[in-house]
């Protein structure tokens, strides 16, 4: 068993960490890059999907809310009578009521589904941009290997001229 | 003759800490008075016989005490809370930093924020204050509250160490990662830093040479943040990194079992209960030192500065998988820890502490 305190392992850890930044395993600013990678993921994926979610939240309330409407109300009164006057005016005017009751209905439903149409739409927008960011990224990516295996070449090159330099003096 | 006491939290669901901690008091305490679990939502089907919803709590003059869990703030509860004439026992789980969230879940950084409020809101109706860990009295005691007693009420690691094992899951583990795998066993919520876990282990294959795979355990909460997990491991393949979303209590325990090391890179933690689960199955931790996570896992652990790089969990990950020495050291450790805490922590002397309030 380690006769090390564990503060003193930890101690050496970070000992062992800063040997590794100086020779480059772990770079300076590393932290800082994985980081702002991560913010920008997070950016990313709150910006798209939290708020379609939220928006097919909001219809599906309002298609409820429009499924509700019925024209009736409660005829209950706190006057002596009142519920009998309430229960014979609902009676004269059902008719009429029923029919603007259902024309707002047809009303709403028409706008719920322009809103369900819109919301489906950005989301085949944004699922598009998503599409077109990885194939762009993609690309860039490929030019980032080639770019990467010249600067390998070049070192190499490098290499073997230091080596030709050195027999010609020789 | 003491009347009911019953309890209160926010949101119930199964496998959360603060849930199964309510469970266990409410067994207790039912070997005094009636006793019964309220909550504003019930997120798992599986609790609809154990917790019933807030809108049933009974009036006030049915009950001696309610025990009031405090982890989130909202405001409906509050003034329910400051309308209730019978004394309030307060059980206190430390907020989250509300700045966390401010940015991605405003929501849900305004309810952390709230929580403070709330504390200071109903003090004066506060008969008892329990906290689970001394870390979080400072943040009662800035709100007033003096006489807390500790108590760390939700470690019950014999749950889980009492599981079967399940070995045709251990070998299909073995199999499936011989070069072992690293746990982390966390909800998915953005103040657990689940990319610096993931990154910590990208880091220490990729500079070691490890082959080690890391399975998280936990469920998830917020899709959007999930997503980004998802993006990011994509984007760090050396991490060899599976979400396993929610798990039952075997394949917690088998995973535990199995795993070469614990990771948690959390940014705060009220108490810190998976690190002792790990250590209970002499699993040694590495954890960045947030929270209460000092005073939990103590030196039984690699407890590294609260703000711990992935680079230094990285090299700390590699430390414990690869120097015998320093395995053994953290397993015995561990062990020790866990049987400390165990004894601390008791569910039969949080309802008794209870009891006493109504005597």
């Amino acid at each position: 068993m380690s006769n090390r305190t564990v503060q003193e392992i930890v101690v050496e850890i970070q000992d062992r960490v800063a040997r590794r930044r100086i020779a480059g395993d772990y770079p300076v600013g590393l932290e800082a890059e994985l980081e702002a990678e991560f913010d920008a993921i997070l950016e990313m994926t709150h910006r798209g999907q939290d708020r379609v979610e939220s928006m097919r939240d909001l219809l599906q309330n309002v298609s409820i809310q429009v499924e509700r409407i019925s024209g009736s109300t409660p005829v209950k009164s706190r006057f002596p009578g009142g519920r009998l006057f309430h229960k014979v005016t609902e009676r004269l005017s059902r008719r009429q009521i029923r029919g603007l009751a259902s024309q707002t209905r047809e009303a709403h439903e028409t706008a719920a589904r322009l809103l369900t149409e819109i919301v489906d739409q950005f989301e085949v927008q944004r699922l598009s941009d998503e599409r077109l960011m990885n194939k762009l990224a993609n690309s860039v990516l490929d030019r980032v290997v080639v770019i990467d295996q010249l600067a390998t070449l070049v070192v190499e090159l490098e290499r073997r001229i230091r080596v030709l330099e050195a027999r010609s003096d020789g | 003759m003491a009347k009911a006491i019953h309890q209160l939290v926010i949101g119930a669901s199964e496998g959360d800490a603060i849930t199964s901690m309510a469970l266990k008091i409410r067994d207790s305490l039912r070997e005094y008075v009636e006793s019964e679990i309220y909550a504003r939502w019930v997120f798992s089907e599986s609790l609809e016989d154990d917790v019933r919803l807030l809108d049933d709590l009974p009036p006030s003059r049915a009950m001696s005490l309610l025990v009031y869990h405090s982890s989130y703030g909202l405001p409906m509860v509050t003034n329910i809370l400051v309308n209730r004439s019978e004394p309030l026992a307060l059980v206190f789980h430390n907020f989250t930093p509300w700045q966390t969230y401010l940015r991605w879940n405003p929501e849900f950084a305004l309810g952390l924020e709230w929580g403070h409020k709330e504390l200071r809101m109903i003090k004066d109706q506060v008969v008892k204050t329990i906290s689970d860990s001394t870390y979080s009295v400072a943040e009662l005691e800035a709100a007033g509250y003096d006489n807390v007693e500790v108590l760390p009420m939700g470690v019950d690691l014999e749950r889980l160490t009492s599981e079967p094992v399940d070995s045709a899951r251990a070998r299909n583990l073995a199999e499936s990662y011989p070069s072992g795998y690293v746990l982390a066993v966390s909800q998915i919520l953005h103040h657990k830093r689940i990319e610096q876990v993931i990154e910590s282990v990208h880091l220490c294959n990729t500079i070691h040479d490890t082959n080690l795979t890391l399975l998280i355990a936990g469920v998830s909460r917020q899709p959007a943040y999930l997503q980004a997990v998802q993006n990011h491991l994509e984007s760090l393949p050396n991490a060899r990194a599976q979400l396993l979303g929610s798990v039952s209590q075997r394949e917690l325990a088998t995973l535990y079992r199995g795993a070469r090391a614990f990771i948690s890179m959390s940014d705060h933690e009220g108490l810190g209960i998976p690190p002792l689960e790990a250590m209970a199955f002499g699993v040694p931790v590495v954890a960045k030192g947030a929270g209460a996570i000092p005073e939990t896992v103590g030196n039984a652990g690699l407890v590294l500065p609260s703000d711990a790089s992935p680079a230094l969990a990285a090299e700390a990950l590699y430390e414990v998988i690869s120097s015998e020495p320093t395995r053994e050291k953290l397993i015995a450790a561990g062990l020790a820890r866990v049987a400390q805490m165990q004894d601390l922590s008791s569910h039969e002397r949080a309802a008794e502490a209870l009891i006493g309030v109504c005597r």
